[in-house]
């Protein structure tokens, strides 16, 4: 399973972050620094919540068995 | 006080003007998110034609999450130019930035004051953040009861933010009267007196540190560069008038809900007592259902949004403080439950404009709730007094009596 950032999209509110730190690193400026990771086994549960936070809708979990 | 209903514009359908008043709803005066959930069994986007601020015109009101997100997200439609209009109440012709710009010019004056908000910065003020709460929770700790709207709700908030700009905090009370004149004045002299009052303060400021810069945030701000070139006194001016408005208000105003919420629900703050690892879900879902910011948008052309025909100019307010309770959007919105496992909401607002402030506004009142049930007594509403909510732009508590319950 992977995240992919939205192009453009994210406007840096960091509830991702906020949710799950070690999933969703931030730049200097709070705004998502990367544009696709894949999610460790065993943290696909903590990566849903983290997106569904998002304001934004600005992050897609790719090759999601429960999507 | 502006209560006269303006003229509806020809392209308005009568059936969706609503006079809105928040202040008339009852129940209002307690707790106004509630007396106007009311609007969320009408139409989605209606038309308000009580005049918004100082403007003398009416507006299109939208109601629902899914919406407003849709706007936010859209400023080639839904345009910020002259949304505040501070400097038009002085016959001026100057904007707030970024606020007051569209993307991609708002971009360049952004990238000035994200590095200094970013939430890396912010943790390393915390210690500073919790010393002045920690102060003024002991200083409250000593009488029997007091207003929780001066003695902390403004208090704490506006000495970290105007202490972290290098504003000297003598002038706390003085800026408070300025805050109160210009967003929530009753005579449209009352905003320009503040509005003339806050410029004139800050041009002093702002040209002392473009002369000799000082380690704080005003003077990295009005020296800043765009572009390759310095900013000019009227950019810095309008940088530094953002920050010390949104400096002023919008913490105050969640903290005044945040306590009265906790005055009434004295298990809330048990639990929290006993679990203050839930200071920040129990902060989240409070401010998830009190918007406080309504904010306006103005149409950059004719468009029918979702079923409604408008017109370019028009404005578009999106009620925060309703859409927060739309049950399109949230289960059970008028629940507040911290153990929800899902919270999403725009209290911060969405798209480029999200609140420049939201990190150190998150991280303020986390600080503030974790200090209050870890240090000070149970606390109750005070009997002999009555708390008073306002409602314009900005939605907040005016006064908050609270007292010990020991």
């Amino acid at each position: 399973m992977k995240i992919k950032v939205k192009a453009g999209q994210c406007q840096g509110h960091a509830r991702c972050a906020a949710i799950a730190p070690e999933l969703f690193e931030l730049d200097d400026n709070g705004y998502i620094a990367f544009e696709e990771r894949v999610v460790p086994a065993g943290q696909e549960a903590l990566a849903r919540r983290a997106v569904r936070a998002c304001p934004e809708r600005a992050l897609l979990l790719e090759g999601d068995p429960e999507a | 006080m502006e209560t006269a209903i303006a003229e509806v514009p020809a392209h308005v359908p009568e059936h969706l003007v609503h006079a809105w008043k928040p202040m008339e709803a009852p129940g209002a005066d307690f707790d106004p998110h509630t007396a106007n959930i009311y609007l969320l069994d009408g139409p989605d986007i209606f038309y308000n034609p009580v005049p918004w601020g100082a403007t003398g015109t009416g507006s299109w009101v939208v109601v629902r999450y899914e919406l407003a997100r849709e706007v936010f997200q859209n400023p080639e439609l839904f345009s910020n130019k002259k949304i505040a209009g501070f400097s038009k109440l002085l016959g001026e012709d100057w904007d707030l930035l970024p606020l007051e710009r569209d993307p991609p010019e708002h971009s360049a004056y952004r990238l000035i004051v994200n590095p200094l908000f970013s939430p890396k910065r912010i943790t390393e003020l915390e210690g500073a953040i919790r010393d002045n709460a920690v102060t003024l929770i002991e200083g409250l700790k000593k009488r029997d009861k007091f207003d929780f709207v001066p003695e902390f709700g403004q208090r704490f908030p506006i000495s970290v933010v105007m202490g972290l700009i290098g504003l000297d905090l003598d002038d706390l009370p003085t800026w408070v009267d300025w805050g109160q004149g210009l967003l929530h004045g009753e005579t449209i002299q009352d905003r320009i007196n503040a509005a003339a009052a806050i410029k004139d303060y800050l041009m002093k400021e702002i040209r002392d540190r473009r002369e000799t810069p000082r380690d704080d945030v005003m003077s990295k701000v009005v020296n800043a560069e765009i572009n390759g070139r310095r900013l000019t006194e009227e950019e810095a001016l309008g940088m530094m008038y953002l920050l010390f408005v949104g400096g002023l208000d919008t913490v105050a105003s969640v903290l005044g809900f945040t306590f009265r919420h906790l005055a009434v629900n004295p298990q809330l703050q048990d639990r929290l007592r006993r679990e203050p690892g839930k200071v920040v879900d129990a902060l989240e879902e409070i401010i998830r259902a009190h918007g406080i910011v309504n904010n306006p948008r103005y149409l950059t052309q004719d468009l029918e949004f979702h079923g409604v025909k408008m017109k370019a100019g028009d404005r578009i307010i999106l009620a925060q403080s309703v859409f927060c309770r739309d049950p399109q959007f949230y289960d059970q919105p008028n629940e507040i439950d911290i153990d929800r496992t899902d919270r999403q909401h725009m209290v911060f607002a969405a798209g480029p404009h999200r609140c420049m402030g939201s990190h150190l506004a998150r991280k303020e009142m986390a600080i503030a709730l974790e200090e209050w049930v870890t240090r000070a007594p149970k606390f109750a509403l005070d009997p002999d007094d009555k708390p008073q909510a306002q409602a314009g732009g900005v939605w907040g508590m005016q006064k908050l009596p609270l007292m010990w319950t020991r």
